[in-house]
């Protein structure tokens, strides 16, 4: 006898592609510790805005998290220039400078969302999930 | 470790640190997972990235008015540092630690509204 058991097809689950940018090894590997068995994707890590801006292109994230201090541009003219080649991309820039100048800066180019640095778990993933759910 | 500060508050912070205290802190980011000499530098890097962030926005929101900092430049050995004399202001703090003191000078200026730099 053969027994067939009739399964319910999984729901489909869409990972959201993550590229991050960010100069330090410690926050990529923080960042992809966060979010592990999440349903994030993490595709790739550019460790500087112009490497950014070439990986951007052709891995095509959903959501990329952004440095503001790194060698090279800096991130807030990196995410300018990313939101001109990618305009659906959405960006979350983190970094430890988190005063309310470099808030408004962030505001005044159109982001949203500025998590601050050391990175604590819970927020990075409520700020992502805010930004699936736009 | 040297970190420069451009902006309203432009500055020179160099900062000395026993090496025993750089191990423990790396160890402890990276929960003693084994790391290559150039990730452990780029780990105590964003350390002091992260700790120099928070005092520069700090200042920033006690001036109203944003500083920017390079990324921090590590330096093995000794450093002599140029004059302090570029600067009109140098605060010195020593921490004491179970694994050694640290001993930070900031030299720094507080620019007139109008300057960028």
């Amino acid at each position: 006898m053969v027994l067939v058991i009739a399964e319910t097809p999984p729901e489909r689950i869409i990972m959201k592609k993550i590229l991050i940018i960010d100069d330090s090894p410690f926050i990529y590997k923080e960042v992809a510790a966060t979010l592990e068995g999440l349903d994030y994707e993490i595709i790739g890590h550019a460790k500087s805005g112009e490497e950014g801006l070439r990986m951007v292109q052709e891995l095509k994230p959903d959501i990329i998290t952004l440095d503001i201090v790194m060698p090279g541009i800096d991130g807030i003219e990196t995410a300018e220039k990313l939101l001109e080649i990618a305009p659906d991309v959405k960006i979350v820039m983190l970094s430890s400078l988190c005063d309310y100048d470099t808030v408004s800066e962030v505001e005044s180019i159109g982001l949203k969302y500025l998590v601050s640095k050391p990175i604590e778990k819970d927020v990075l993933i409520e700020t992502l999930e805010k930004v699936c759910q736009e | 470790m040297v970190v420069l500060s451009k902006g309203i508050f432009k500055s020179r912070v160099v900062s000395t640190f026993p090496s025993l205290l750089v191990d423990e802190i790396v160890n402890r980011m990276s929960h003693n997972s084994p790391l290559s000499q150039e990730d452990r530098d780029a780990y105590f890097k964003e350390y002091i990235n992260m700790c120099f962030g928070r005092f520069i926005s700090k200042i920033n929101n006690e001036m109203g008015r944003a500083s920017r900092f390079v990324i921090p430049v590590m330096i093995r050995g000794l450093y002599r540092a140029a004059p302090d004399n570029m600067f009109s202001d140098t605060a010195h703090v020593d921490f004491g630690s179970e694994y050694g003191s640290v001993n930070m000078t900031v030299a720094y200026d507080i620019l007139p509204e109008h300057s960028s730099n």
